[in-house]
Order: structure tokens, then sequence, then C-alpha cells
């Protein structure tokens, strides 16, 4: 029989069998909004895609957009996972299961956009009848098939140790469904050398073959448009494009679950500042390589002179998706912010009038009012003789020192709340990546080669299955973490043995050069002690 | 203009293996079938490992569990 440390028992085991009111209440509208989404989605079955907003040209809508968005959050966990698993990055522990459960259950709402975005969803089959080697619809099913597969064992693999703590520290009051649950998740799981040395081995090979496989799932969605010569979509770089963002998302959806789970489980002594750092960090970078990835793309249309993808180009910046366009671009923008300068900032910094909180209200109170006049055009007492040329570039100008002087106000009071930061930057990446789908989706449905222009606005439809898409999601999360723990008892357990252990080595100083000439010269010969 | 492909069978065969309708689902069932494959031999592969004559079960592993060698 094995045995759970006390502290585990307490935290991580208890609560999946104390289940409180707030829990049903959550689960209860999850379900009553899964259930609008189906009423919705029978709607459209019988009544056809008329429901919707989509209409020639434009063939994709949301749902394509949540089907990308969903299929990069996938990329939270077993790939992050995976590489942090293959570079021995100790951090990792408690934070893995999380990740590996946010890819199994994204995977599964990403598909389903597929399958709803169908007129006829029966005809899904024919992919498989008549699919055809050359088709990068095909090269998708294989890829998200081999994805979900492999994501699904990666979960599984190391809960196999942690169901059979659970079968054999039950608590007394638990019902008979529950050992039986765990009894058969646990594969008859003893503890013994062999069995951990065969997991740890399906667990590495695993890590290894998961990371191609993801890469190449992006890849492929976006070759589902890159492959096309569509405006906007034939691009070379939307391989490595859409990877980038789909990790990057991912991150930033892992930080949210992340916090969620740590405060509502009071989860602090597992899940510390560390993983928020070093998460951060890899966020930084891909928020970096993001924005290069964002700006080339842009660019080289702009420089290359592409007359035909113009119209793709404009409806972003100055168009009908400007709004989309920019507020995904301020979003990115605020987000590097917040995850970026606080670490700049010197602990010393508030001596400074700017990082005082009295300076930041002030500014941005300045901002508001600012940007009242901008977005009112109304006439600002005092300036009416200024020349309208340079009061355009005055009050842009203004409003943007505000916003700066707001922006290092709010990065002191980020530079002592890791967490919140990178909550709040995580919460900002998922909403403008959401964007980011929208605004290559939408703006080249609606400016096709032939036709000059066309609209599409999504429907009631298409806004209620998407609810019930995130509202699945987010259900599958909680019943599986009511069921299994919400942190690797039995990895963290071994990381717990690791970290003791090197807590007890002391790494001496290093030797210094030189040191016998400088002995030497002060009159000493030989070093003493 | 288009792209002339140089009469050679290895081009036919290849324009033939990428263009048959139904290549493409045979070759997701084999993956999806040999994953899932793979899968079920490594997951009875493991439960196998508990039939070993060790006494010793463990909780947890350390590095140090891994420096012996597997005895099933």
């Amino acid at each position: 029989m094995l045995k759970a440390d006390q502290k585990d028992k307490d935290k991580l085991i208890k609560p999946l069998f104390e289940t409180g009111r707030t829990y049903w209440v959550t689960i209860a509208i999850l379900l009553a909004i899964i259930g609008w989404a189906l009423y919705m989605y029978y709607r459209q079955l019988t009544l056809g895609m008329k429901v919707t907003g989509m209409q020639r040209p434009v063939y994709w809508g949301v749902y394509m957009v949540n089907f990308i968005f969903f299929i990069g959050i996938s990329h939270a966990g077993t790939l992050i996972s995976a590489i942090l698993r293959v570079t021995g990055a100790e951090w990792r522990r408690p934070i893995t299961r999380v990740a590996e459960a946010i890819t199994a259950f994204a995977l599964i709402v990403g598909s389903l956009q597929i399958i709803i975005d169908m007129g006829r969803p029966d005809r899904l089959l024919s992919v498989i009848l008549n699919g055809r080697l050359q088709s990068p619809i095909l090269w998708d099913v294989l890829s998200v098939t081999a994805y979900f597969l492999g994501s699904i064992t990666y979960l599984y693999l190391p809960v196999i140790p942690d169901a059979a703590l659970l079968r054999d520290n039950l608590p007394p009051y638990s019902p008979a469904w529950r050992k039986r649950l765990y009894s058969i998740m646990a594969l008859g799981w003893r503890g013994n050398r062999t069995q951990w040395i065969r997991l740890e081995k399906a667990i590495a090979v695993m890590a290894v073959l998961i990371i191609p496989i993801a890469v190449s799932v992006h890849t492929i969605i976006s070759w589902i448009l890159a492959t096309t010569v569509q405006p906007g979509w034939h691009s070379t770089i939307f391989g490595p494009y859409f990877v980038v963002g789909a990790i990057f998302s991912g991150i930033g959806a892992l930080f949210i679950a992340m916090t969620i789970v740590r405060w509502k489980l009071k989860l602090e002594e597992y899940i510390t500042e560390k993983q928020y750092n070093n998460l951060g960090l890899i966020f930084i970078t891909m928020s970096a390589v993001w924005m290069y990835f964002t700006y080339a793309e842009h660019m080289i249309i702009t420089a290359g002179q592409e007359v035909y993808e113009f119209p793709v180009l404009t409806s972003k910046l100055w168009g009908d998706y400007a709004v989309s366009f920019w507020v995904m671009v301020a979003l990115m923008v605020v987000s590097f912010w917040i995850m970026v300068i606080p670490r700049l900032i010197s602990k010393t910094a508030k001596r400074f009038l700017v990082f005082q909180p009295r300076f930041t209200t002030g500014a941005v109170l300045l901002a508001v009012v600012t940007g009242y006049y901008l977005v009112t055009d109304s006439t600002i007492p005092g300036l009416s003789g200024i020349n309208p040329e340079t009061l355009f570039f005055l009050v842009r100008g203004s409003l943007l020192v505000e916003l700066l002087f707001v922006g290092l106000g709010v990065a002191k009071w980020f530079k002592t709340r890791l967490v919140a930061a990178t909550t709040v930057a995580g919460v900002m990446v998922v909403i403008g990546m959401w964007l980011e789908r929208w605004n290559i989706i939408i703006p080249t449905m609606t400016h096709p080669y032939l036709v000059s222009w066309a609209e599409y606005h999504p429907t009631i439809t298409e806004v209620a299955l998407t609810a019930g898409s995130v509202a699945l999601f987010i259900f599958m999360f909680l019943v599986f973490f009511k069921l299994f723990p919400i942190i690797s008892i039995w990895e963290v357990a071994e990381g717990r043995v690791i970290d003791a252990e090197r807590a007890k080595v002391t790494i001496p100083m290093p030797e210094a050069s030189g040191i016998k000439e400088r002995l030497r010269g002060k009159g000493i010969r030989k070093a003493r002690g | 203009m288009h792209l002339d492909y140089p009469d050679n069978p290895l081009i036919e065969f290849l324009y033939w293996l990428i263009n048959t309708p139904g290549l493409g689902g045979i070759m997701a069932s084999v993956v999806g079938g040999g994953i899932l494959l793979a899968v079920g031999a490594t997951l009875r592969w493991i439960s196998k490992g508990g039939q070993a004559l060790e006494p010793e079960e463990f909780a947890y592993p350390t590095p140090a569990l891994h420096s012996h060698e597997d005895t099933g």
C-alpha cells in the first residue's frame, strides 16, 4: 500500500472529496451555457448555415477563429511540459498536470469547431473515405489526431502513480465508485522499481516525440491558409508565426489556470513565484518573437508593394477591422510592458517622482481628459488659436506621454506583484491572440481577389456556440480536477527530496586567478589557511 | 505557365500517391491505429512491471532508483 505525505493528503487529495457550493453553482452555470449552445447548434443543423453570419464569399467565420485559437491554446501544455521535462527544468513539477490538461481539453474543443463549422457534419467521414495525401486538411486530421492521442497519453502516464496513491489513501467517506475508478486507472500500479523505471522511460520517450508533433500541428493549421492563394494568407512565415503564437497564447492560458487553482485551492506552497518568474521569461521571449513575426508579415506586404494584398492590409490598419487589429496590438504591447518593465525598475525607484502613486493618478486623470477630447473631437479651451495640424500632433503626443507615465507608475506597482502581473498579461494575451486569429481569417475572407468587398458579422448562433465552447473547456477542466489531483503528487514528492539534498550541498567559491602573484607583490610568499 | 513534370515513373508514382482518393484515409487510419497500438502496448508493459518479484514499493521515485537495472 502506497503512502502519501500528510501535507499532500491535506492539500491535494482532501479537496477532491470535499465539494463546496461554489463548485456546483459554477458547474450549473457552465451546463446552462452548454445547453444553450447545444440548442443553437440543433437550430443550425435543422435550419442550415444561414443562421450564421457566414455567406459567400465568407465561408469561414468565428468557428474557424475558435478552431485556430483553441488548437493554439493546446500548445500550453504538452509542448511546454515536454520541453521542460527534456531540459530537466525542476521547477516544472507543480504545473505540468495543469498544462497537460489544458492541452487535452483545448484539443477536444478545438476539433469540435470543425464539426460545428460544417453544414453537413456527416460528410466529415469523406476525409477518411476520399481523403487524398495532397490535401492540407488531411494533414491536419493526421497531425491533430496524433497530437490528441499523444497528449492524452502524456496526461495519463503521470496520473497512473497518483491514481494508485488515491486508491490506497481514500478517505473513509468516499463513494465506492471512486475506489473502482482509481483501481482501474492505476492499472495495477504497485510502485516497485521496475514499474517506476518503465513509467519514466515511457514519459521520456513521449516527451521527445510530442515536441515535433506539436510543432507540426500548428504549422499544418497555418498551411490550410497558406497553401491557398488568398490575399494575406499566402505567406511563407505562417508556419513558425502560428507555432510561436500558439505557444505564446498557451502560456497565457496556463498563467490564468495556475492563478485560479493556486488561489482557489490555496496552493501557494506548491505553485510559487519561481514558476511564474521562469515561465514568464519564456513568455517574454515568445512575445518578442510574435511581435517580430507580426511586423515582418505586414511590412513585407507594404515594402514589396503587393497591391493585391492591400485591401486586406488597409482593412486592418484603418478600415473595417482597425479596431480589432489595434486592440490586439495594444493588448500585446501592454502585456509585454507589464512583464518586462517591472523587472527593469530598481527597488529604490519610488524616490523618483514618476513612480509615486500621486503622480500616476495625475497622469491617469490627464490621459482620461485628453482621451475624451480626442474621441469627442471637442475644442480644447485656450488652444483654439493653434493650427489644426499642430494640435493634432500635440494632443496625440501628450496622450502618449501621459500613458507612458501611467505605464511607469503601474510597472512600479507590478514590481512587487509578480503573480498579478503575469496573470493580467496572460489574460491580455489570450484575448489578443483570439483577436489575432480573427484578424487573420475575417479580413481575408471579406476581401478575396474576385470580390471587392463583403461583410461578416457573427450572429447569436455563433456567439452561443463560442460561449458554449469556452464553457465546455472550463467544464471538462473542473470535472477532471475533481477526480484527479491538480498537481502531480509523486513528481512534487520527488522534487522535494531532490531540493532537500541539493540544499545540503555547499558549492565552494571559485578559485581566484592570479592570487599567488598578488600575494607575492605584497611580500607574502605562501597563502595562509 | 504551368509546371511540366518530367515523364518519369517515380514522378508518376508520386503523382498517383498524393492524388488517389482514399489513400489519405488509409494513411490516417494507419497513423491513428499505430499510435493506439503503441499506447496500449506501453500501458501493458508498465502494468506488467508490477509482476516483477520486488518486495519494495515506492510512492515516488528519486534519481537513485534509476541507477538500478530494469529487472522485468
